[in-house]
């Protein structure tokens, strides 16, 4: 069946996380959704599937308008949704998961009917899943053919999977392509989310981008290359502002030599990266998301420690050092994870403010805090930083995303006395705010500081950045000067096409 | 087929409604309670005023509660601790018997001058209840180990340890008391020429004073309270996470062990298996109640020592103390569903119209 959105707004607070989105997938086709984290591609499928609803623009599902309140009642439909992070009950088996929540089943089945009627399922469907092995069992591939079966059974015809490839390996990735090819053929729509472009270009049919909850284009696959599309993800705007790149470069503050570190799934995720960054100047960091980015700034910040090679701040080494000592060395850091990491969501405001700072003479003495000086502080720093807040003994997570990362960014930088490492600071701004991020970011490198910035929207690094280096695959390429770094150049490297590998 | 019944969370729950919420669980167990003695074939009005009369109608019955409730009340300190960095230390007993233990090894080889045998009995007390502690916070925080089941088994191994010194090494064959050690001649001195009540009785609140001003206004308290609210966000910020989790374990262990040391020199004068009656339980019901408020746990903690004074009365009247422990059972409970109901809003819709939503489902709109 065909699945058309026609113009839908979504907005959070006062975030607006799409705007007049369009899209139509046609029965038959693999259609791509690309574009980076917080461009939308989420929440356009989850409005799609049933999950949120659309404040304004209709989905039209073969034409009829619809108005779901449930992922159940879309499912019934025809819309089935496959989630990046799997809805299976790991204790059950394969079929006992298909028939979970199935109106159709029986109260009371014997297990050999249930694996009965799970093998024919996978038979009629072409998708082979051992329906008496229990969920853990499985391998994350097979985990996820059992979802997609489990939708199809309940007869899905438009098929939506959120990053599908995330979790694969390259083998299983070409199996599931194959997969979702062969449904096409049958007549499904099939709406393939990623931000992973060498995947989109070998499966998808058409290609629709979104950035920054906007519709940016749509173009059958054949009619794009991996460099026009990775501009379009990242963005081709004209900065808004100017700054004048750094004359004066001091010594190295941050210094990684040959650094190498797995992710959280054990993964090699940097595989061996050498950075200098320079008193005074920023460093930005571009790259698709996911090429080890966050692993290399919590390797720049201590809180990962490297496999192998070393970390310098200052010229101390501080390898295998944790966060308190990268910190007392004077770096900042903007973590990515603004919700769990930054901030300790049921903490109040003025706990939140303080948190890396009530160590010093000025906010306590020996063992004591000082309580009159923490307030005083904090209100300080929340209006530096324009946080608005209604108490400062409220939990912090009360504030808007914009409040918590305006709170974040000014503790951080007020924290850094000798380098900053940014990771994604204006992720979830509104401009004004973004451009009040830069220009705090600027007066950092300015105060002499060194500056290490991760951005996946390359306009943002064009404008921050001194230079800029790559991030492809856990490794990085050659630095380019702000001024010799062009679109064309860069989004290749962004793809993959050419990797430098001269360091530095 | 649905309940006519919308459920939905809520986003941010009150103090106020938690605290409604946790009042009316209270007035429905003790409800339940009585019609658990009503269904045991007793009049419950006639033993609910009969135990009121003898709790709160003598002044026997008001010194009866402080005792039992002292050290019920330390014991749930040491719980709430852990509570602050979200540790459950289910160990407050093990920790409290080998306080005692501690205690008692002094105690029993020396006796002059007093008060520094009660001050240097304290200071053992709370190093053995700290380093039974330790183990567990070593455990859970560097290699992970769960510490409720750690606490809970390692209990067992204290139990077990002070059996063997109260029945074989310091046994005292001439004890009226059975299965008792040599009477430890230091005492806690008595208030007001009362036969039972001693100063010990001042101990929690010197505790929770200490306790409540630690955690508010010193950067371990601090520490600790970023660490229960948010590991992950404390690592990030620099906070030594580890040490402060196997540090709030240690100052748990060594509350409770200053616990077993006062119950021991105030009340039972000897170390026995006897000392604690599942008062590490009562301290984790206490504590789980109070959350982290010190004035909340002081109060419960009376509430629990009016109830277990109640419930000797009971058992005056032919009753068990197993009474007191199934209304335990039923506070309990009924604590932990309406802490839940708290969380969410209820309202009751039609029928009709649930069944009719049902039907919608599944039709093009």
């Amino acid at each position: 069946m065909t699945i058309e959105c026609r113009d839908v707004t979504k907005r959070f607070d006062d975030l607006t996380a799409l705007d007049q989105v369009s899209l139509i997938v046609q029965a038959g086709e693999v259609h791509g959704l690309l574009g980076e984290n917080g461009a939308g591609k989420t929440t356009l499928s989850n409005i799609m599937s049933g999950l949120y609803r659309a404040d304004e623009g209709t989905v039209l599902l073969g034409g009829t308008p619809t108005r779901f309140t449930s992922p159940r009642q879309a499912l019934l439909a025809g819309v089935g949704m496959v989630h990046q992070h799997f809805k299976l009950v790991e204790t059950l088996t394969a079929a006992e998961n298909l028939f979970l929540g199935w109106d159709e089943c029986p109260r009371r089945v014997p297990p050999k009917h249930l694996f009965r009627l799970g093998s024919e399922l996978g038979r009629a469907y072409g998708i082979d899943v051992d329906p008496q092995a229990y969920v853990w069992q499985l391998t994350v591939g097979e985990q996820q053919r059992l979802e997609i079966l489990r939708v199809l059974a309940r007869g899905a015809t438009v098929l939506i999977l959120d990053e599908p490839t995330a979790v694969l390996t390259e083998a299983e990735s070409a199996r599931l392509f194959s997969m979702l090819r062969q449904l096409a053929d049958e007549g499904k729509a099939v709406i393939f989310i990623s931000h992973k472009l060498r995947h989109v270009f070998s499966v998808c049919d058409q290609i629709t981008v979104l950035r920054g909850g906007r519709h940016i284009g749509t173009a059958p696959t054949s009619e794009l290359d991996v460099p026009t599309v990775a501009e379009m993800m990242t963005g081709s705007d004209r900065p808004e502002a100017h700054f004048e790149p750094t004359e004066v470069r001091g010594p190295p503050v941050i210094t990684l030599e040959e650094v190498h570190c797995s992710n959280s799934r054990a993964l090699p995720a940097v595989k061996g990266v050498s950075l200098d960054v320079r008193s005074g100047e920023v460093v930005g960091v571009a790259g698709v998301s996911g090429n080890g980015q966050t692993e290399l700034a919590a390797l720049a910040t201590g809180l990962a420690k490297p496999s192998a090679g070393r970390v310098l701040v200052g010229g101390q080494d501080l390898t295998g050092k944790g966060p308190r000592v990268f910190r007392d060395a004077g770096v900042g850091h903007i973590a990515e994870d603004r919700v769990n990491t930054a901030l300790v969501q049921s903490a109040s405001v003025r706990d939140n403010t303080v948190i890396c700072h009530y160590r010093s003479q000025l906010l306590s003495d020996g063992w004591r805090l000082k309580h009159r000086q923490i307030r005083s502080f904090a209100r300080q720093l929340l209006d530096a930083g324009r946080v608005q807040y209604r108490s400062t003994s409220a939990p912090v997570s009360q504030l808007s995303g914009g409040n918590q990362q305006r709170l974040v960014s000014t503790r951080e930088a007020m924290l850094a006395e000798r380098a900053l490492v940014a990771v994604h600071p204006t992720r979830g701004l509104d401009p004004g705010a973004v451009a009040a991020v830069h220009r705090t970011v600027r007066d950092q490198a300015q105060q002499g500081k060194a500056v290490l910035y991760f951005s996946d929207d390359l306009d943002e690094l064009l404008t921050v950045s001194d230079r800029l280096v790559v991030m492809y695959d856990g490794r990085i390429s050659r630095s380019y000067n702000r001024s010799e770094a062009d679109r064309r150049t860069i989004g290749r490297l962004m793809a993959g096409l050419t990797v430098h590998k001269e360091p530095r | 087929m649905r309940l006519p019944l919308e459920i939905a969370r809520r986003i941010d729950v009150s103090n106020r409604r938690a605290g409604l919420a946790k009042g009316a669980a209270l007035v429905v167990s003790f409800v339940l309670g009585g019609v658990l003695l009503q269904v045991s074939g007793r009049s419950a009005v006639e033993l609910a005023s009969s135990a009121v009369q003898n709790t709160f109608g003598q002044l026997k019955g008001i010194e009866e509660v402080l005792v039992v409730a002292t050290p019920i009340t330390i014991l749930a300190l040491a719980v709430g601790t852990g509570f602050a960095a979200r540790l459950w230390n289910v160990g407050a007993e093990g920790q409290f018997y080998l306080g005692a233990w501690a205690a008692a090894g002094v105690g029993i080889h020396w006796s002059e001058p007093a008060w520094l045998v009660l001050a240097v009995m304290v200071a053992v007390s709370a190093l053995a209840g700290g380093a039974w502690a330790l183990i567990p916070g070593i455990l859970r925080a560097h290699y992970g180990a769960n510490e409720i089941i750690t606490t809970l088994l390692m209990n067992f191994v204290a139990i077990q340890w002070v059996t063997w010194f109260a029945t074989e090494i310091w046994a005292d064959p001439q004890a009226t008391v059975l299965s008792a050690s040599f009477r430890v001649e230091s005492e806690v001195p008595l208030l007001f020429n009362s036969p039972r009540l001693h100063a010990g009785v001042f101990v929690p609140v010197v505790i929770a004073a200490i306790l409540g001003w630690a955690l508010r206004s010193t950067k371990w308290g601090y520490e600790v309270r970023m660490v229960g609210s948010g590991p992950a966000g404390a690592h990030y910020a620099g906070i030594p996470v580890k040490a402060r989790l196997v540090s709030v374990m240690v100052v748990s262990g060594a509350i409770a062990g200053i616990g077993g040391m006062i119950q021991m020199t105030g009340t039972s004068h000897r170390l026995s298996v006897a000392l604690s009656n599942q008062y590490g339980l009562s301290g984790l019901m206490i504590a789980a109640l109070a959350g982290l408020s010190v004035t909340a746990l002081i109060a419960f903690g009376l509430l629990i020592g009016i109830l277990f004074r109640a419930g000797l009365t009971l058992q005056a009247q032919g009753l068990t103390t197993n009474i007191i422990f199934s209304i335990y059972g039923l506070i309990m409970a009924s604590m932990a569903v309406g802490e839940v109901m708290s969380r969410y809003r209820f309202r009751i819709v039609s029928f009709k119209s649930a069944m009719g939503d049902l039907r919608s489902v599944g039709r093009d709109p």
